[in-house]
């Protein structure tokens, strides 16, 4: 996990580790909920055509919690990923590089998901 | 650090296989086949707000032999993570550490994502119409 040295030159300090510790924690439980809501969305929309799922995703309701779900779920796979990688990846310039990446990926996930939810959304009350 | 290349964690490989140790690595193994899921989550999102045209590729790549695979893996990743997680959550708050429980609540969280991937996917064969 992040021990204060792990092996990788990035000399975490105590404090941000427990706070990694922590955010990890407390996306898991919103994302309990929050994945709960969404899959059984996600299925009775097993039938829908595109109007539909834009009429789902248009409702202000669906449009908060999904950039809510969206942003909460990517900032977890993020601080789940930084674990992994720290665990398998012990070359200092490979690691460093590795988590940039994930973070740079998982801060697009969450620009596209919300860009396209904004868009739908608008283009919902605008008609 | 005088061996840089000493094991420094999980080293898989040199241990006997139990149900504990198992579960755990599928935690991992769950959280990162999860990420593509919510990478194909986003192409959905983006599809549906591109248009019908875009949408259509991502509905048909879904409604695919593959696809519809690559769901139902994703299904019981989620719920295995979703069950796994709460275990782990207890474990977090001092709960459910003897070995006896550990193996417990192990075959409890197998079972619950089984239980729920099962009736995810009767109930989208109900909505499909599949299932009357």
């Amino acid at each position: 996990m992040n021990a204060p040295n792990n092996g990788t030159g990035r000399n975490e300090t105590a404090e941000s580790a427990v706070s990694h510790w922590w955010r990890q924690r407390l996306t898991a439980i919103f994302l309990v909920p929050l994945v709960l809501w969404f899959t059984a969305s996600f299925v009775s929309l097993s039938n829908a055509g595109i109007s539909m799922v834009r009429e789902w995703i248009a409702s202000p309701g669906t449009a908060l919690f999904l950039a809510i779900f969206m942003a909460v779920l990517f900032r977890h796979i993020q601080l789940g990923l930084e674990v992994v990688v720290d665990d398998y990846v012990h070359t200092r310039r490979c690691n460093r590089s590795t988590i940039m990446l994930i973070r740079l990926a998982c801060g697009l996930g969450i620009v596209v998901a919300w860009l396209s939810i904004l868009c739908i959304y608008f283009d919902g009350q605008a008609r | 650090m005088t061996n840089k290349n000493r094991p420094l964690s999980p080293h898989l490989q040199v241990y006997q296989p139990q149900i504990t140790s198992v579960l755990s690595i599928l935690h991992r193994i769950t959280g990162v086949a999860l990420t593509v899921g919510a990478l194909l989550l986003v192409w959905w999102l983006a599809a549906a707000a591109a248009g019908p045209e875009t949408f259509e590729i991502a509905r048909a790549f879904w409604v695919s032999w593959f696809g519809q695979m690559l769901l139902l893996g994703l299904t019981f990743a989620l719920f295995y993570h979703l069950c796994s997680g709460i275990r782990h959550l207890a474990w977090d708050l001092g709960y459910g550490f003897d070995l006896g429980t550990a193996t417990l609540t192990g075959w409890l969280v197998i079972a619950g994502a089984g239980a729920m991937t099962l009736a995810t996917w009767l109930y989208a064969c109900s909505v499909t119409g599949i299932l009357p």
